[in-house]
C-alpha cells in the first residue's frame, strides 16, 4: 500500500508539473485556412476549392460541397484528401453572388465536424448548371446547407445482422456459462 | 409469487439499486449531451446511441475493474483470518467471477454497439444502413476506431479469464483480468479527444490517470459495497487499504482533471459560454461532493462508527452522475 501511495504521489506531482508546461489548446479537427479564404471577393472563379485543417484528414470520410447563390451545387467530382487538406473541383462558375463551401470531416477521435465558409463572385462566369433548382430568396443568408454525408458505397451489405448475431451469441454464451456452474 | 420471503425482498431491493447505479450514467450522459448542444452535427437516435453505449461501456469496464480490485483487496488465505471469514472470502471470490462474466459480456456488447453507432455518426447515416466496408474503415483508419478494437480485445480477455476462473479459480490469477480491465477502461479515453489534442502527450497521460483513478475508485467502492459489505470481518480488513487508495485516486482524478480542462478549454469565459465548460463545472462540483462524502465515510471509519455504508452509498450515486457527465464530455463537440 505504501508503494501504491508513493506511486500515486509521483503521478500527482507529474500531473502538476505538466500543468505548468501545458498551454491552452483545443481538441477536434479545426479549419485552419481555406482557398479561397472565407469572405473573399473574387472576380475570376476558382477551379478548385480547398480547406486546410489542423490535423491529418482521412480519405473517404471527408465531403465538401459548393453551393451557389442560385442554391445549386457547383462542385464537381469526388472530394480529394491530401494530408491536412481536402479539396474538390468546381465547375466553371455561373452567377455572381455568394458561394457557400460546406464541409463535413472526421476528427481522429471519430467525431464529425461540420461547417462552412463562403466567398463572393463579383463577375458572373460562363457556367450554367444542368439542373435548375428552385431559386430560394433567402439564399446566402444564415441558413447554410452543410455538406452531405459521404455517399454509400454501392453493393455494401448492411452489417447490422452480424452485429445483432454477435450480441446474441455473447449473451447466450455468458448465460450458459453462469447456468452450468450454478449450485 | 404468492409469498415473498425477506431474502427475496432484499434481493429485489439490491437489483433495484443496481438498476439505478447502471442506469444513472446512461440517462445523465444523454441529457447532458443534448444540453451541451451535441445535436448540431448529428441526429437524436445516433446521439442517444453514441452517448448511451459510451456510458454503458464505462459502467461495464468500471464494474470489471472494481470486481478485480475487490478480489485483490480480499485475498484468499490471508493470515490471521477466522475460518468463517475464510469461507466467506471463498464465496466472495466465486461471486466476483460470476460478476466478471456478466460485466465483461456486457462490456463486449457495449463496445460492439458503440462502434456501430460511432461509425454511423462518422458517416452520417443510420446504423441500419452501415456496411461492413465502412465499419472496417472506421475501426482501422481512425485513432478512435483502433482504440475501440483494443478495448474489445481487453473485454474479451476479461471474459475469457472469468470463464476460466469459473471452472477453476487456480487456472488464472485474478490480477490478469484486473490489469486487462484497467487497460480497456484507459484506451477509449486515450484515443478520444485527448488523442487529437495539440499538446498530445500531456493530454494522453493525464486523461489516462483520470480514467484509471476514477475506475479504481468508483469500481472498488461499488465492489466493496455490493460484494464484501455483508461480511464484517472481511470488510474491516479491506476498508483501510481501500480508503488510502481512494485518497490517492481522488488526488489523481482532481489533478489530471484540471490538466485536461486546461488542455481543452481556451479561456475562463469558455467555462460558462460553452456546453463543454458547463459539463466541466458540473463535474468539478460532483467531484467535490464525492470527496466530502468520502472524507465523512473515512472519519466515521476511523471513529469506529458503522454507518459508513450509507455515506458510501451516496458517494456511489454521485459517482454514477459524474461518470455519465464524463461520457457526455467524450461525445460532445
Amino acid at each position: 500500500m505504501k508503494a501504491l501511495l508513493r506511486g500515486g504521489l509521483l503521478a500527482v506531482v507529474c500531473g502538476l508539473l505538466m500543468l505548468l508546461v501545458a498551454g491552452p489548446a483545443a481538441a477536434h479537427a479545426r479549419l485552419e485556412s481555406s482557398d479561397p479564404p472565407d469572405g473573399a471577393s473574387l472576380s475570376t472563379p476558382p477551379s478548385t476549392v480547398s480547406l486546410t485543417f489542423n490535423e491529418q484528414m482521412q480519405d473517404g470520410f471527408a465531403t465538401v460541397t459548393v453551393i451557389g447563390p442560385d442554391g445549386a451545387p457547383w462542385h464537381d467530382g469526388e472530394t480529394q484528401v491530401d494530408g491536412n487538406t481536402v479539396r474538390i473541383a468546381v465547375k466553371p462558375l455561373g452567377p455572381a453572388g455568394v458561394y457557400q463551401i460546406g464541409y463535413r470531416v472526421i476528427s481522429d477521435d471519430g467525431h464529425p465536424i461540420t461547417g462552412s465558409v463562403s466567398f463572393t463572385l463579383t463577375q458572373p462566369g460562363p457556367g450554367t448548371t444542368t439542373s435548375a433548382p428552385a431559386p430560394t430568396s433567402a439564399s446566402a443568408t444564415t441558413a447554410v446547407p452543410p455538406a452531405a454525408a459521404p455517399p454509400t458505397e454501392d453493393g455494401g451489405t448492411p452489417v447490422w445482422p452480424f452485429i445483432v448475431a454477435a450480441v446474441v451469441a455473447v449473451a447466450i454464451g455468458a448465460a450458459f456459462a453462469l447456468r452450468s456452474r450454478r449450485s | 409469487m404468492p409469498t415473498a420471503s425477506p431474502a427475496d425482498g432484499a434481493r429485489r431491493a439490491g437489483s433495484g439499486r443496481l438498476v439505478v447505479v447502471v442506469g444513472t450514467p446512461v440517462v445523465v450522459a444523454f441529457a447532458a449531451s443534448v444540453l451541451a448542444g451535441a445535436l448540431a452535427a448529428t441526429t437524436v437516435p445516433v446521439l442517444a446511441g453514441t452517448t448511451a453505449t459510451r456510458a454503458a461501456m464505462d459502467v461495464a469496464g468500471i464494474a470489471c475493474v472494481g470486481a478485480g480490485l475487490v478480489a485483490a483487496l480480499v485475498p484468499l488465505g490471508a493470515p490471521g483470518r477466522s475460518y468463517a471469514a475464510e469461507r466467506a472470502a471463498v464465496a466472495v471470490h466465486h461471486r466476483i467471477d460470476r460478476v466478471l462474466v456478466v460485466a465483461a459480456a456486457a462490456w463486449l456488447v457495449a463496445v460492439v454497439l458503440g462502434t456501430a453507432f460511432r461509425t454511423a455518426d462518422a458517416f452520417g447515416r443510420s446504423p441500419a444502413e452501415l456496411t461492413g466496408a465502412e465499419l472496417l474503415a472506421w475501426t482501422t483508419r481512425l485513432g478512435a476506431g483502433r482504440g475501440m478494437v483494443l478495448t474489445l480485445g481487453c473485454a474479451a480477455v476479461v471474459l475469457g479469464c472469468a470463464l476460466a476462473r469459473l471452472r477453476d479459480p487456480a487456472l488464472v490469477q485474478v490480477r490478469i483480468p484486473l490489469v486487462a480491465a484497467l487497460l480497456g477502461v484507459l484506451t477509449p479515453a486515450v484515443t478520444g479527444h485527448a488523442g487529437s489534442a495539440p499538446s498530445h502527450e500531456i493530454a494522453v497521460v493525464s486523461v489516462a490517470l483520470h480514467a484509471g483513478g476514477a475506475a479504481l475508485w468508483a469500481g472498488g467502492l461499488v465492489g466493496l459495497l455490493a460484494l464484501v459489505a455483508p461480511h464484517r470481518e472481511l470488510l474491516a480488513a479491506a476498508l483501510p487499504p481501500f480508503s488510502t487508495l481512494a485518497g490517492v485516486c481522488l488526488a489523481a482524478v482532481a489533478a489530471s482533471g484540471v490538466v485536461n480542462a486546461l488542455v481543452r478549454v481556451d479561456s475562463w469565459a469558455a467555462l460558462v459560454t460553452t456546453g463543454y465548460g458547463w459539463l466541466l463545472l458540473t463535474k468539478v462540483a460532483a467531484l467535490a461532493a464525492i470527496g466530502v462524502f468520502g472524507a465523512l465515510a473515512r472519519a466515521r471509519l476511523r471513529a469506529g462508527r458503522t454507518p459508513v455504508l450509507r455515506w458510501a452509498g451516496y458517494e456511489v450515486g454521485l459517482m454514477a452522475v459524474a461518470i455519465g457527465l464524463a461520457a457526455a464530455l467524450t461525445q460532445s463537440g
